[in-house]
């Protein structure tokens, strides 16, 4: 009995140690949705310049015995015990996770508008151009819970600002409320965007701008894992994500310019074998440089060919498959994939309406775009 | 080698434990040469040379010392041995990379080259058991600077330094003995509290820190900036003493005896009180080494001030060739001849005296510790004006101050607690109370059971969580 803490510890140490050994080796973690770490292969060089033992030590992070039980044990403690309001920057608030984001980066914003500028300069000096700020979950969130926030008046005044002349603005965050976004994840849900749909159709001038969501067939896939409940590593139960189909996506082929291939709008086959880690990936597949969407049937019905070119971030992948209603094609540009110096090689933009979504986070850290 | 790694917890430590306890006797400062090289070079592949090359000539010089006696080749060779590690770390202190621990290993083979020459310890013959002494894992990178004589009896296996070890025979290092059980496990109890202060309490002021540190002194309150240095200097207090509690643990659990490095040193009601109890083992080894041989305080006045000026400003160019640091240094060397001035004419003792010299000791830290915080002169100027104002033109968003503090309250608070005699002086009065019994003892081994798992485990939980994890003291 004297030496038992000696014996517990032991217990413990040992005990982690040789679990270690014996278990079998997970490949990905799916509440991180993240691929874990493999044994690192050692060599000279590795050895002499410390890379091999930082990999290692990776390994044993990743794959050490009862690994999500000690997340959860660290994310209480300092929730519970140190009456932190968040952990490793997600908090919680009215149900729903989300990523603390501040503050403002003014010159952040003024890349991004020089970028607005640059772009229609170059390539489409004479096309209808729009913008339209998609608000992240601290915007419904952090003020009203006490949370630091971006000023989101002033990245409205310096985009409005920045951008007056160049581009008009539609206004979509009237149309959104945190339920029309995932309780453990950053994206909004697709079964809620009618309201956004309409704002965009009527800014967009297009010849119907009311959008019956409701017609759409819901399809629903259990167990997502949003990117917050992972991160968060506190108690959050899991949810389902629905995509929305109709005549018009069933028939829509998806071209990827990128990998030169056709694809489906709703890419379901991702979710089996590991393909992808984020369910959020069947629409669209996707982060992707370059996607052309195109409608089958004949939008207008006069046979002019009505296409929008949407710079966009991930948001846009499941928007975009209901711009389909208005649109004979939909090109999706990513500036995070792709240099902006390079996209006349793969966009026409003759005859095309040209619209700026990007969320509030993207408008914010514009340096992750590439010029 | 971090110590505060799953790599270290969990697989060199019961490594360490099961080679260096089975091993026989003979082979144990082997396997603990061994294993300290490994520790080592896990982090400095390559200078892992330079500290062995620097052991090998101080090893030579010393037996080259002692054979040649007092003539010029002897000096000569003394002097070698105190000028060769001292350029060494001159000149990597001024290099743009710094060999991890060379600050410490550099004193540690230095002051054992000074001791043998003073005959304060004999000349060790044995080049394992010198290399075995300035590697040794537990202080190797970040102290306690000890010295020769703290642990030779243990590497010598001549005797035990506290009697940690087994008394199956002389110096015997066998494990199983009860006493040694008793020692070894107070030694991973001192350890985890090192560990338990280094993550659960040094990184997570840190993340404070760094969230301060990213925020434009222009948005930052007074209140936030109050708040930021204090978490300054609790960050640099637990990551160092957790660290050297860490050291001091695996030390006794190996069997050798650590001199303390830290004494509840926020308690200090002035400048020499709280170098006595913040460092101990470097303000000892300046004042063995440096100030007793200048002269000390038994000259004239002037020299004394010069001889302060001396040790504070090597003190301070010790952490870093960086002007923040040369200034921490000599505004010590200031505060502690104006102290000494100020002396005698503060004769009167009483609850008021205590109270301002505590406050003006909070401020000195807290002045001095931004000053150390910041390697940008600039940087520390704008962190102490920020105490008392908020500058021209600045845009305090009070919600985002507001919840920053409230963020980390939780902390800070236990932070400031922790950084007292309070919980020890707690533990050890429940401790007394419930010693009368039976019972009670039962209660009080299985409540530091308890504390101790816990400990582990939430060690644990945050170091498989977060990536947060720099040892301040490792950049010196």
């Amino acid at each position: 009995m004297k030496r038992v803490t000696l014996l517990l510890l032991t217990v413990i140490v040992l005990g982690s140690t040789a679990a270690f050994v014996v278990c079998p080796k997970q490949t990905y973690s799916a509440s991180e949705r993240r691929r874990l770490a493999t044994l690192p292969k050692a060599s000279a060089e590795s050895l002499l310049d410390g890379s091999y033992t930082g990999a290692l030590e990776t390994y044993l992070l990743d794959h050490f015995p009862m690994r999500e039980a000690y997340r959860g044990l660290k994310a209480n403690f300092a929730v519970g015990v140190l009456r932190q309001n968040e952990n490793n920057g997600i908090y919680i608030a009215d149900g729903h996770a989300s990523k603390l984001e501040y503050p403002l980066n003014e010159a952040g914003v003024e890349r991004a508008v020089q970028m607005v500028r640059s772009l229609k300069e170059t390539h489409f000096p004479d096309n209808r151009v729009f913008y339209t700020v998609i608000p992240d979950k601290n915007y419904f969130l952090a003020a009203k819970n006490g949370y630091p926030s971006m000023d989101y008046e002033k990245l409205s005044a310096l985009l409005s600002e920045g951008l007056a002349g160049e581009a008009q603005y539609i206004e979509i965050a009237s149309a959104l409320t945190i339920d029309d976004y995932y309780r453990t994840d950053a994206h909004w849900r697709q079964e809620r965007l009618g309201g956004v749909v309409e704002c965009l159709f009527a800014g967009l001038g297009c010849a119907e701008a009311r959008f019956d969501i409701g017609a759409y067939t819901q399809h629903t896939i259990a167990d997502f894992n949003g990117v917050y409940r992972g991160q968060a590593a506190l108690p959050f139960p899991a949810e389902e994500i629905v995509y929305l189909t109709n005549e018009t996506t069933d028939n829509a082929k998806v071209y990827d310019v990128e990998s030169d291939s056709v694809k489906t709008v709703y890419q379901t086959e991702l979710l089996s074998d590991e393909k992808s880690l984020d369910a959020y990936d069947i629409y669209l597949g996707g982060a992707r440089a370059v996607l052309i969407l195109k409608n089958e049937r004949d939008v207008s019905g006069d046979g002019d060919l009505r296409r929008l070119i949407m710079f966009r971030d991930s948001f846009g992948s499941s928007l975009a498959p209901l711009l389909l209603e208005q649109y004979d094609e939909v090109v999706l540009v990513d500036l995070r994939y792709i240099s902006a110096s390079l996209i006349e090689r793969y966009v026409e933009f003759g005859n095309a309406d040209i619209l700026f979504a990007y969320n509030t986070l993207i408008w914010n850290n514009a340096s992750i775009l590439k010029k | 080698m971090l110590f505060s790694s799953i790599t270290f917890l969990y697989f060199f430590l019961p490594l360490t434990i099961l080679l260096y306890y089975g091993a026989p006797d003979r082979a144990k400062n082997f396997v603990l040469f061994v294993l300290s090289v490994l520790f080592y070079a896990w982090g400095e592949p390559v200078y892992v040379l330079l500290m062995l090359a620097e052991i090998v000539a101080a090893y030579g010089l010393t037996i080259a010392m002692q054979r040649l006696g007092e003539s010029l080749a002897g000096r000569a060779c003394y002097a070698l041995s105190v000028l060769l590690p001292f350029a060494l770390l001159f000149y990597f202190k001024f290099s743009p990379f710094l060999p991890i621990g060379i600050s410490f290993y550099t004193f540690q083979i230095v002051s054992y080259c000074i001791d043998v020459r003073r005959g304060h310890v004999a000349l060790q013959k044995s080049l394992l058991k010198l290399a075995t002494y300035v590697t040794l894992f537990p202080q190797l990178v970040a102290g306690p600077i000890v010295r020769y004589a703290d642990v030779a009896a243990v590497i010598d296996g001549t005797g035990d330094s506290d009697g940690a070890v087994g008394k199956e025979g002389k110096g015997s290092q066998g494990f199983l003995k009860s006493d040694t059980c008793v020692s070894f496990e107070r030694g991973a109890v001192r350890f985890l509290v090192g560990l338990g202060k280094k993550v659960l309490i040094a990184n997570v002021l840190g993340e404070f820190v760094a969230e301060v540190s990213a925020l434009p002194h222009t948005q930052r309150g007074i209140l936030l900036s109050w708040g930021y240095a204090a978490a300054i200097c609790l960050q640099l207090y637990f990551d160092f003493s957790g660290y050297s509690d860490m050291a001091i643990g695996l030390g006794r659990m190996l069997g050798f005896s650590f001199p303390e490095n830290f004494n509840y040193p926020f308690i200090a009601k002035s400048v020499s009180e709280f170098w006595r109890r913040w460092h101990m083992t470097l303000g000892g080894w300046f004042r063995d080494y440096v100030y007793i041989p200048l002269g000390g305080n038994r000259c004239g006045k002037l020299r004394w001030i010069l001889n302060v000026l001396v040790v504070w400003m090597f003190t301070g160019l010790w952490h870093g060739a960086e002007w923040n640091f040369v200034l921490w240094g000599l505004s010590f060397a200031v505060l502690l001849v104006a102290e000494k001035a100020v002396k005698g004419l503060v004769r009167q003792r009483n609850m008021l005296t205590d109270v301002l010299r505590h406050g003006y000791m909070i401020l000195v830290i807290l002045g001095t510790f931004v000053l150390f915080h910041n390697t940008q002169l600039s940087g520390a100027w704008q962190d102490l004006t920020g105490l008392w104002r908020v500058p021209a033109g600045a845009q305090v968003d009070v919600v985002l101050n507001g919840y920053l503090l409230k963020n980390r309250l939780g902390i800070l608070v236990i932070g400031i607690i922790g950084a007292t005699p309070l919980p020890k002086k707690l533990w050890c009065g429940f401790c007394d109370r419930v010693s009368q019994t039976g019972a009670g003892r039962l209660a009080a081994v299985w409540l530091e059971c308890a504390f101790s798992v816990a400990l582990l485990l939430l060690c644990t939980a945050y170091l498989i969580d977060g990536s947060f994890n720099p040892f301040l003291y490792f950049r010196f």
